[in-house]
């Protein structure tokens, strides 16, 4: 296979791919969610402490032995993980702070289910699920997952950009769309400013996980000089960091997207995305009779309630937006990076226009 | 920059949620109303060992269980050890009484579709039963009075989303005795 082919990045005997310890990894950083999947999907019949012991922790346990059958090696180093966990933990920060505003506004609070997921982790008995044992063992689940998912994004990229962050995000925005209004609201219909809110903060999560390694190698780079922004987490670069610790020469990726490229592919991905949630909206608001309850709000409608968003026909303009942005995606044209300075130049450059040097080719 | 989102979420907690749910607790249970209906059914009369007695049911209950929660999601308040004493007297005698213990009130569980939770929150906001009465019958058997006075004590374990009171009504009132045996 040839270097660029991306099929080989899922089976990468060198760096583990997808197929491989990646994925394996990926799959055990993300299996908290599993127990909350199972939790919901059987409206609650399935505890918490049963999911975390049955998908969480049996599974990270027989997952790390099975590693061992693997072959090839990872070239994940505990270094890795070290650095992955946190630049992960940036993402999930985001991700809450941009549900803070929303709740002094609009009054959408974020951590009603923390009570729940709290009580059933902890199985507690008595008059009320609110306290503060329940909402701080809701609150790790909650970080442990979102944590688990930002680890997951990590180790799946072969390269961190704003555009494999926004559509990772932009997946989880729609699972959490389907999954929440059908297995955990199941009792309340939520408002429009719900799914607002629920998209809203995915973006800021996509920004964190984009964000993180720019914002830790800086901050890396201030103790030594030598070291170059690298954002790529392939294993291969990462055996620079490696070398970067022996003081020798780093070695960077040749590949750049132009910024007008990212921006289109990750507003195509966005129509793509709305248009699901438009009809999701539209589904569940249309299958079912008006709620007389204003659930959520300081105890009145959200001020943010336009009647027209449940209306299917809110998908179409989304889903020609992607098609157009994903024109213009296309139209843009990528960037090549000279081997000797790093400048940018168009693919189509023969000579870098900063340095002279001769640019390589695209294959 | 981490926990900044967590510290909100505790400092929120104790100064809007905790609060508004004590809030919204308290102001439920002062709503609940007691429910006597004023009519009696004489139901059956039949004979015992040492005489007759006489069955009558009684229909009584709790209204206003319904409340908005915290984030304004309808619940009904549970109810536990309900009980209901009661006596009907009718010139100066005992017609009837009534002891009952109702261990829990219905209410609908937390998983329903929208649409189906929302019709059992209306159904359960006001909940009453037959409450079954006892009285010697040879009082009624040359004249089963109109109406007479019921001397009554309600009394059950209200739960709320974070509290929980007990509360107890006495009150009499007139009630009708309607002869529904066939």
């Amino acid at each position: 296979m040839s270097g660029n082919n991306p099929l080989r990045y899922l089976a990468d005997k060198e760096g583990g791919g997808w197929i491989g310890y990646r994925g394996l990894f990926a799959l055990i950083f993300v299996s908290g969610q599993f127990a909350l999947f199972a939790y919901w999907v059987t409206y609650t019949g399935v505890t918490l402490s049963a999911g975390w012991f049955y998908l969480t922790l049996i599974p990270l346990v027989f997952g790390l032995l099975f590693t061992g059958f693997l072959p090839g090696k990872s070239g994940i180093t505990p270094r890795t993980f070290l650095i992955f966990a946190l630049w992960a933990v940036l993402g999930y920060a985001l991700y809450d702070w941009v549900r803070v505003p929303f709740n002094l506004t609009v009054g959408v609070p974020f951590w009603d289910h923390w009570f729940d997921w709290g009580a059933s982790t902890l199985g507690s008995q008595g008059l009320t699920i609110f306290n503060y044992g329940n909402l701080t063992t809701g609150l790790l689940g909650h970080i442990l997952r979102g944590w688990g998912f930002a680890m997951a994004y990590y180790l799946l990229v072969k390269r961190v950009t704003a555009f494999s962050a926004f559509t990772f995000a932009m997946f989880m925005t729609v699972f959490y769309w389907v999954v929440f209004p059908i297995f955990v609201l199941t009792d309340a219909l939520p408002p429009w400013i719900w799914f607002f809110v629920a998209w809203a903060s995915h973006m800021g999560f996509a920004a964190g996980l984009w964000l993180a390694p720019k914002v830790f190698t800086s901050l890396y780079a201030k103790k030594d000089q030598k070291v170059e922004a690298v954002v790529t987490t392939s294993p291969k670069i990462f055996k620079n960091y490696e070398k970067k610790d022996q003081k020798e020469k780093s070695v960077a990726s040749t590949y750049h997207r132009s910024w007008k490229t990212t921006l289109y592919a990750i507003l195509a991905v966005q129509g793509f995305g709305l248009a699901i949630g438009f009809i999701l909206f539209g589904y569940i608001v249309g299958s079912q009779p008006p709620s007389s309850y204003p659930v959520f709000g300081y105890g009145k409608p959200p001020p943010i309630v336009i009647e027209g968003f449940s209306s299917y026909y809110w998908a179409i303009p989304s889903v020609i937006a992607g098609f157009v942005f994903s024109y213009l995606g296309r139209r843009s044209h990528p960037l090549l990076s000279c081997n000797s300075c790093g400048h940018t130049n168009p693919t189509e450059a023969i000579y870098c226009s900063h340095c002279g040097s001769k640019m390589p080719s695209e294959d | 920059m981490y926990i900044g989102p967590y510290i909100f979420v505790y400092g929120r907690t104790a100064t809007w949620t905790y609060p508004r749910i004590d809030e919204r607790d308290i102001k439920a249970f002062d709503e609940v109303q007691p429910h006597i209906n004023p009519v009696a059914n004489l139901t059956k009369v039949y004979a015992v060992a040492d005489g007759s007695e006489a069955n009558y049911s009684l229909n009584t209950g709790l209204d206003n269980r319904k409340f908005l929660d915290w984030i304004g999601f309808p619940l009904v308040l549970d109810v536990s050890n309900y009980t209901l004493k009661a006596a009907g007297v009718y010139q100066g005698k005992v017609i009837f009484h009534c002891n009952h213990l109702e261990a829990d009130f219905p209410k609908p569980a937390p998983s329903q579709p929208w649409y189906i939770y929302q019709s059992l929150v209306d159904k359960y906001d006001n909940t009453t039963m037959n409450v079954p009465c006892y009285g010697d019958a040879s009082l009624i058997n040359n004249n089963i009075p109109k109406a007479l006075l019921l001397n009554w004590t309600m009394s059950g374990r209200l739960i709320g989303d974070r509290n929980d009171q007990i509360r107890t009504w006495t009150d009499h009132r007139i009630v009708e005795i309607a002869d529904v045996r066939k």
